[in-house]
């Protein structure tokens, strides 16, 4: 498979003036401040192939979207280097960008005073599309996000969710075979947010598209990406499939059994531990791999009659906690 | 080059958008405009001003001088002080179009609005108070809308060099509105440079900025003839090659020194 980003050693420092509080303090910088480095992103390396779709992850302010500023040629790397298909998006921005879909939740890059459309027609002049693409285009976009209903809104009227659905559909309507989406759920409610997945899904089984994504919504991440780059204070951390990294951290799995009767003594099990004994209900927790869910239930089938089973798989989220949590106390 | 033209015609369309807009600015620049003729009247009256400028020459110059004020409106500053400071810079580098280019296709887009919804009534209603201010000679009007064009180049870039200060400084604030009034100091849009010492007459016509404003009315009004036009015009070129020079390199400068306000 061809290689379609690549980072090797890339590092952004920013220089940060210190300022200090009050009126004091406010005369005291307008003399001299105090300047301090800061080091954003430290010298990460990475690959990505065509087509994955990858999960770029940390606390906030770990670096996530300085990564993407310097992949998407907005910032100069301090050093290192980051090539998309092969071109430097910096020192070769205009022929980088061209193959490049971005979307900053945060920010709109449609125009506000316009109808949605006009937009389009911008971007259509922009990258050049001719009629037959820009139509057929336009008609998928339509299919998965629903632009007809608001192509002719003024941006500035459209809802938190119509605007995603039309800064989406503006990032692909030329088809770039690579796309970075920071933050593209953020605010949105449950429904928009299946239609983004879904959207994000649809293009990369269709166009074999690249997509890198940030975000603080796990359940994107759960739905989406087979891969993903964990990146906490500017270095990356975890660099891993979602499989290997919950195996990793979170290798047990909780069985929760309600008894028709509540146990005279306390249960004991060979093959799994038991967290808590509340009447007739046991919790107990053991090891996915080593134990069957089914093994559990049978030893404890064979002294007591069960009424009720359930089964809480590990949850992504506290996995992540357990990351994060772990890496600043490292730091 | 298809997509200048088109952010160009929309920018045209959005001129005609806001009439409210429209018609307060026209009656400001009106006021201003009737202002200032009325000060030259006056000077000359007291016969305060000693000059082989006939009062007429002077109204037509006062006149012609707003009208070309409400053209060479840039928002090229604005633009970039405003972008930077959001943080939308970000949304115009992920484009693969030259994005000094697309804010001068937007701003000639402002200034055939101009032209067409402010330019036009402001020349029509001074027109019929004044008496209408019309070209020597047809040439005098060519060479005219060249020069106004080189002068709004120069004026461009010397407003595009300052917002791209904004990448340092964050907040323009007042500087821009200092170098305005400068600006329009030093070309003589206010008072004709004609009225100054020889010494910094000499000083002035080697600088952009009396190029920007005096060389085209002086060309309209017949103050300088066609043949003379000549050699201010070739200054022209000259200060619009070297502005357009300072402005790329600025820029790739600038340019690496971004920093996306708010996340």
């Amino acid at each position: 498979m061809a290689v379609s980003i690549e980072a090797k050693n890339l590092t952004k420092e920013f220089i940060v003036t210190k300022k200090e509080p009050g009126l004091k303090g406010a005369f005291k910088n307008l003399i001299h401040s105090e300047k301090s480095v800061f080091r954003a992103v430290n010298k990460i390396n990475f690959s990505i192939e065509e087509g994955q779709v990858v999960g770029y992850i940390g606390p906030n302010g770990a670096g996530k979207s300085t990564t993407i500023k310097m992949m998407s040629g907005i910032l100069q790397p301090t050093s290192g280097d980051v090539t998309i298909r092969g071109g430097s998006p910096f020192q070769d921005r205009k022929k980088v960008v061209r193959n490049l879909g971005v979307v900053f939740g945060q920010r709109t890059q449609l125009y506000w005073d316009l109808r949605l459309g006009e937009s389009f027609e911008l971007l259509r002049r922009i990258y050049e599309i001719d009629d037959a693409t820009y139509q057929r285009n336009l008609g998928i976009l339509n299919d998965i996000l629903n632009i007809q209903e608001i192509i002719d809104t003024p941006v500035r009227q459209l809802s938190l969710g119509q605007r995603m659905r039309g800064d989406l559909a503006a990032a692909i309507l030329h088809s770039p075979p690579v796309i970075f989406l920071d933050e593209p759920t953020i605010g949105l409610d449950v429904d928009v947010k299946y239609c983004v997945r879904q959207f994000i899904k649809d293009i990369n089984d269709q166009y074999h598209t690249t997509i890198i994504l940030t975000t603080h919504d796990l359940g994107d991440i759960e739905e989406l990406c087979r891969r993903i780059i964990i990146i906490n204070h500017g270095e990356i951390v975890h660099d891993c499939s979602l499989e290997t990294l919950m195996n990793e951290f979170a290798p047990n799995r909780r069985l929760i059994v309600d008894l028709y009767q509540a146990p005279q003594e306390p249960i004991e099990l060979r093959n799994a531990r038991v967290i808590s004994q509340e009447g007739a209900r046991i919790c107990l927790e053991y090891n996915k791999k080593e134990t069957s869910t089914g093994d559990v239930v049978e030893a404890i089938a064979a002294n007591h009659s069960i009424q009720d089973i359930s089964i809480e798989e590990s949850n992504i989220e506290d996995v992540i906690r357990t990351i994060y949590a772990k890496d600043s106390e490292s730091a | 080059m298809k997509v200048y033209w088109y952010i160009m015609r929309s920018r045209i369309l959005m001129t005609m958008a806001y009439r409210f807009q429209v018609i307060s600015t026209v009656l400001c620049q009106i006021v201003i405009l009737f202002a200032s003729v009325f000060f030259w009247k006056a000077a000359y009256g007291l016969e305060a001003v000693q000059s082989d400028t006939t009062l007429d020459q002077m109204i037509h110059y006062t006149v012609l001088s707003n009208l070309l004020a409400v053209l060479y409106t840039t928002f090229v500053e604005q633009n970039i002080n405003q972008n930077v400071r959001q943080g939308n810079v970000a949304v115009d580098f992920i484009k693969p179009i030259n994005i000094m280019g697309s804010y001068f296709a937007a701003d000639i887009g402002m200034m055939i609005g101009s032209l067409l919804f402010r330019f036009i009534p402001m020349y029509l209603i001074s027109g019929l108070v004044f008496g209408f201010t019309l070209p020597v000679s047809f040439p005098a009007l060519m060479l005219f809308i060249v020069s106004t064009f080189l002068g709004f180049v120069i004026l461009w870039c010397i407003c595009g060099i300052f917002g791209l200060f904004s990448f340092w400084v964050i907040q323009l604030g007042p500087i821009g509105g200092a170098k305005d009034y400068i600006i329009r100091f030093l070309s003589g849009s206010f008072v004709p440079i004609w009225f100054f010492p020889e010494g910094i007459q000499q000083v002035f016509n080697f600088l952009p900025f009396v190029h920007i404003y005096q060389t085209p009315i002086s060309i309209y009004i017949g103050k300088i003839t066609v043949l003379e036009s000549l050699f201010p015009i070739g200054i022209q070129l000259f200060w619009a090659a070297v502005m357009v020079l300072c402005l790329t390199q600025f820029q790739k400068v600038a340019f690496r020194k971004v920093v996306v306000q708010g996340g």
